[in-house]
């Protein structure tokens, strides 16, 4: 029984960060491949805006949406402000929900977003639903209130993963990155995470990732996506690490490598901060924390390397809390 | 949510459950970070650590006892165990000579 009940506290965690790594990765999709995604599951779509100005993504508008709504957020949302051409009115604000675990709150939720992203931009508000469940028959696409005799409907278009499933072969063999995300999506629902199938598979989408004539950049967000999407245990994911690498050498392109380059720019970072604390702390003694919250404002590696050497010769913690809050002031 | 309140986790377990549970909350709104950038994140950290750890060692020496110490440089590049190089900062602090300091890196290295 305490065994069964160290699994649950785990394994809760396990899958609360593999269903939160899943609607981050369509985020980061739409994000990165936005005409892409329109132009080939909502032509008419793509084809109204005018592609000429930038989209703009609202993320900081978002978070203060979420305030006053009950309940942890467990869905990815996305909201681009785009301009169309010319001929109808000039802005629209596009709202993507992406939802991949049953919710019969969702059309609520729907109606909630875009009133109030229209009492914010009074602008027209095309909520799209995204479903990634595995379930055929759970399509809502309405949301209904009715009073006596005034009614309210909203009608918003959903997109199902799964009726994609049958089209696979069209997604992967598709010139549109955003077809090899869908690809993925639907790879991922019918694996398992503790499956040799899944790291097959995997594998075989890298491969169609690299070969496509997509940009390095296109290639890298992929990769990103795929690999927040199929989750793996670790023995897999290690298989799945040497897979890989045979890949790229074959192949000769980055995936991995540039993903784990990103995290050791980082991470040196993140270690080069310790040492000046632990460096302080070993001469001043004092625990300084008044340190490590300045020195998470300083990235540049010239400061970082500056401090380093400050921290070695400082007269006194104060000193050297001074210089840290210049070059992050910077 | 459920689970905690269905089974009773020893206290250290419980811990580590609130604190995953913080970490994932924490998690929501930021961008997406994927398992080998994770990987990567952490090699980066011991790297850059041991660099800083380093690079402080011989700003003590250089502050301290003057001399532009090559031979102290030669003699780190060997050592790479964290505890080490965090025991040799110290001493570089404290340490009465430059010889005090480069003979403990030399054991260091060699052990």
């Amino acid at each position: 029984m305490e065994n069964r009940a160290a699994c649950s506290g785990r394994e809760v965690i396990a899958l609360g960060r593999i269903r939160h790594d899943l609607d981050l990765a369509w985020k980061e999709a739409l994000t990165s491949f936005l005409p892409q995604f329109l132009q080939l599951f909502l032509p008419h779509v793509h084809e109204d805006i005018d592609w000429t100005h930038t989209p703009e993504f609202l993320e900081s508008e978002l978070r203060s949406l979420h305030r006053g709504l009950r309940g942890r957020r467990q869905h990815a949302d996305l909201v681009v402000r785009v301009r169309l051409r010319a001929g109808g009115p000039a802005l629209v604000v596009l709202h993507f929900e992406v939802q991949s675990q049953r919710d019969d709150d969702m059309p609520v939720r729907v109606r909630l977003y875009n009133g109030r992203l229209f009492d914010r931009h009074r602008c027209p508000v095309y909520s799209l639903l995204i479903l990634g469940d595995s379930g055929p028959g759970w399509r809502p696409s309405r949301y209904q209130s009715r009073i006596w005799d005034c009614c309210l409907t909203l009608d918003f278009p959903v997109l199902k993963v799964l009726d994609w499933k049958p089209r696979r072969a069209e997604l992967e063999a598709s010139g549109n990155p955003f077809a090899l995300v869908v690809a993925t999506h639907l790879a991922a629902m019918e694996t398992r995470p503790d499956q040799d199938a899944r790291v097959h598979k995997a594998l075989h989408l890298c491969r169609l990732m690299a070969t496509h004539g997509f940009t390095g950049e296109q290639v890298y967000g992929l990769f990103k996506v795929l690999e927040a999407m199929m989750a793996m245990t670790d023995e897999l994911y290690q298989d799945f690490v040497a897979g890989v690498a045979l890949l790229e050498e074959e192949l000769d392109v980055t995936l991995i490598t540039r993903s784990e380059r990103n995290g050791i720019k980082k991470g040196r970072e993140e270690g080069r901060r310790r040492s000046i604390v632990d460096v302080s702390e070993a001469r001043f003694g004092a625990p300084a924390s008044d340190l490590e919250a300045a020195l998470e404002r300083v990235s540049s590696s010239d400061a970082l390397k500056r401090l380093t050497r400050l921290a070695a010769t400082a007269a006194s913690l104060e000193e050297l809390l001074e210089a840290v809050r210049a070059e992050s002031g910077r | 949510m459920v689970s905690a309140t269905l089974v009773e986790p020893t206290d250290e377990l419980y811990q580590d459950f609130v604190a995953g549970v913080a970490l994932l909350e924490e998690e929501l709104d930021v961008t997406l970070i994927t398992r080998s950038e994770r990987n990567g994140i952490k090699k980066g950290r011991e790297q850059g650590r041991e660099e800083g750890r380093r690079r402080s060692i011989m700003d003590f020496a250089e502050a301290r006892f003057g001399a532009p110490a090559l031979e102290l440089e030669a003699a780190l590049e060997r050592v790479s165990s964290p505890d080490a190089l965090k025991r040799l900062t110290r001493l570089a602090a404290t340490a009465a000579s430059l010889e005090e300091l480069l003979e403990a890196v030399r054991a260091e290295s060699a052990g």
